[in-house]
């Protein structure tokens, strides 16, 4: 299986993809329903060197509570809505590993709107 | 918006735990079960004697081979109850170490998963700790330790009661065993008196009748033994002294100690033991412990916020779980002692976690024990034996409270200047003599270079600083006596040598305290912390309790009607 490499939450771009992160959650948004029926979560969740969204489906939203550290692997990173935004993705997985105890800071916030954020996304459209 | 794309693998379900979608088994489950598979491959279709030959030539192959069956074994016994018997007798006979890596591994299970253990396994482990008692295991004492920092204080729940009963149950129906175990006695003691202050409900009086029969048996037979515990036995038994049982306990307690035990001279010999570690951090689960010590290890001051908020939502947040701030207070005043390195850092100090236990109470009646165990090694503290960090806490924690948050400090000034008398009149003397050279090492030590800030500020009332100006006549400066009625101080001790004190006024940090400076934190006290002030202040107001007495019971509750009706 060889080392998984982690990324630090700081250096999320638009557009990563196979990312390996760890995280604790902080804030757990009211769930939205999809057309379909799907209930989405935006979570915020933060390391030691910053904090985003991810967006959560269904039971895997429901089953977390804020505090949860967290392992995702083979997520991405796109921008949505304005904002930088984590997922995971069906080739990946998402494990709680613990509470409590991991350091975190709030900024910088990578989920706010960043000019710069969008033209890369521009940029990956038309690639 | 994106595809749903679901991110979820199937896991492999644990037989161990209850996991959610986003919990998968551990290194630990995944061994078990790997040891387990061995043993059924290996006993797969066999006779009973032919199986025990099977095992033994097995494990004959090397040590490697001898863990993997008592593992295997073990494993059966707590995911198949059926199997439980025969396989405990294979683990018995095949085992060639005592069972000792059935024992490390078992308690390795119970400190670090008993939270997220299955029901079924729980009560599995009950079991398997009865045969090592019933068979004499030696190593079965530290098992009991281990699964006795489980139960949680301040925890009413079916889980945590099914296991408080089952634990006192197991001890009692195996009594000349226990008697036997001189180290583990004191701990039964300390946690069974601990809890039953939780179980006063009328639902849980069977349970609270059985804590109280094993406690008092140990007492009344063993009371030498638990002596070891320290001061803190007795702040225990303050709190259960209404039972009847500790009512007559108490009053051999103050009145004829030997009756207790020859060695027992009286209630000031167990005041002057200082609590053991030991005990105190046994009433915090080891759950509560670890995110306790890294709050108060690796979180900056200012950004505790969200764990708190964490903490106070698993652990505080039930009327009944009130009764946990005084462990959680002991444990930081009497058993982490932060490095002068972690003093000097920006990690959040022990008085903040403190004012943040003592103004989130929502009981009065806990907030009252809350602040007896704050100030607990203050009555009887003595310089040479005692340590400075036990009492720092609670100074720091007014100090820095006064100019945000004066209601914190008013009411802990009035309840150590009230408790001043009142602690135990029977030791009326040893009590002030012990507050007086706590707030004399203080000074001595310069945790705070004077109390005068504290003692002499016009933040609080009028009347408390009377009270503190007549209690504390040496610890006051002289500008402040001119100003309130000048009460004759009562000479109480004059063996304590307090004449000698130096009048520190002239070391006052005055203009962190002047009257016309903003009411902002002080000092290091940064603006995220968010003190609410206590409400109920202890000034004297008419107060409609009859609602309050119907939930006290016994004789307490005539009383109280009695004296209210005095009125």
């Amino acid at each position: 299986m060889g080392e998984i490499t982690y990324t630090y939450v700081k250096d999320l771009r638009p557009g990563l993809k196979n990312i390996n992160i760890m995280f604790i959650v902080l804030d757990i948004a009211k769930p939205t329903r999809t057309k379909d029926g799907h209930e989405v979560r935006s979570c915020k969740v933060s390391d030691k060197t910053g904090c985003i969204n991810i967006s959560l489906w269904d039971e895997l939203g429901e089953a977390l509570q804020t505090g949860d550290i967290c392992r995702l692997t083979k997520g991405y990173a796109n921008v949505w809505k304005g904002s930088l935004t984590l997922y995971s993705s069906k080739f990946g997985d998402i494990v709680k590993l613990g509470e409590f105890c991991m350091q975190f800071s709030e900024t910088p916030n990578m989920s706010d709107p960043n000019p710069e954020f969008l033209k890369m996304v521009s940029m990956v459209l038309y690639l | 918006m994106a595809k749903p794309e679901s991110g979820i693998k199937k896991h492999a379900p644990s037989r161990l735990s209850s996991l959610s979608v986003l919990e998968t088994r551990d290194e630990l489950e995944e061994k078990l079960d790997k040891c387990y598979k061995c043993v059924t491959n290996l006993l797969n279709g066999l006779s009973e004697r032919e199986a025990n030959d099977a095992l033994n030539a097995y494990i004959s192959k090397g040590a490697g081979q001898h863990e993997e069956v008592q593992l295997g074994l073990l494993f059966s016994i707590l995911v198949d109850s059926k199997t439980a018997v025969k396989c405990y007798r294979d683990m018995t006979l095949t085992s060639r170490d005592g069972l000792n890596i059935v024992l490390l591994k078992t308690n390795t299970i119970i400190y670090e998963k008993w939270l997220r253990l299955a029901d079924s396994v729980r009560t599995q482990i009950l079991w398997l700790i009865r045969e090592l008692i019933k068979n004499n295991v030696p190593g079965a004492d530290s098992v009991c330790f281990i699964l006795l920092r489980q139960i949680s204080g301040g925890d009413i729940s079916t889980k945590n009661v099914y296991l408080c009963e089952s634990t006192v149950d197991m001890f009692y129906e195996n009594k000349s065993w226990l008697e036997k175990q001189t180290g583990l006695i004191p701990s039964v003691v300390y946690t069974f008196l601990r809890v039953m202050i939780d179980h006063n409900l009328p639902s849980l009086a069977t349970v609270r009748q059985k804590e109280t029969d094993l406690c008092i048996l140990l007492l009344r037979e063993k009371f030498v033994e638990c002596m070891v515990i320290g001061r803190d036995l007795v702040r225990l038994l303050q709190n259960v002294s209404r039972i009847p049982e500790f009512e007559k306990l108490w009053f051999d307690l103050m009145k004829n100690p030997t009756a207790i035990s020859p060695q027992f001279t009286g209630l000031l010999q167990l005041f002057q033991i200082r609590t053991s570690r030991k005990y105190l951090v046994s009433r915090l689960t080891p759950d509560m412990e670890n995110k306790l010590v890294f709050l108060i290890t690796k979180v900056k001051f200012g950004q505790q916020k969200r764990y708190q908020d964490w903490f106070q939502r698993q652990y505080l947040s039930t009327p009944e779980s009130q009764t946990l701030r005084c462990d959680l207070i002991r444990y930081i005043c009497a058993v982490f002692h932060p490095s002068n390195e972690l003093l000097c850092s920006d990690i959040i100090p022990r008085w903040a976690v403190i004012g943040w236990l003592l103004t989130t109470c929502t009981s009065p009646v806990a907030l009252s024990i809350a602040k007896l165990a704050l100030f607990y090694d203050w009555y009887f503290f003595e310089p040479e034996k005692d340590s400075i960090m036990n009492i720092e806490p609670a100074i720091l924690v007014m100090y820095h409270s006064m100019r945000p948050h004066p209601a914190i400090t008013a009411t802990l000034l009035d309840f150590i200047a009230r408790t001043y008398n009142n602690f135990c009149p029977m030791l009326m003397n040893q009590v002030k003599q012990g507050i007086k050279l706590s707030l004399q090492t203080i000074v001595n030590k310069r945790v705070l270079p004077s109390l005068s800030p504290l003692f002499d500020n016009s933040k609080l009332d009028k009347e408390l600083r009377m009270l503190l100006q007549e209690t504390f006549p040496e610890f006051c400066s002289v500008e402040v006596k001119d100003e309130v009625n000048k009460l004759e101080p009562i000479d109480v001790d004059n063996s304590n040598g307090e004449n000698h004190l130096d009048n520190n006024s002239s070391e006052i940090p005055d203009a962190r305290f002047s009257d016309d400076e903003d009411d902002i934190p002080i000092g290091r006290l940064g603006n995220d912390v968010k003190f609410q002030p206590i409400r109920d202040m202890p000034c004297y107001q008419h107060v409609d309790i009859s609602e309050n007495i119907q939930q006290l019971a016994g004789d307490i509750k005539d009383l109280t009607v009695e004296l209210q009706s005095e009125r």
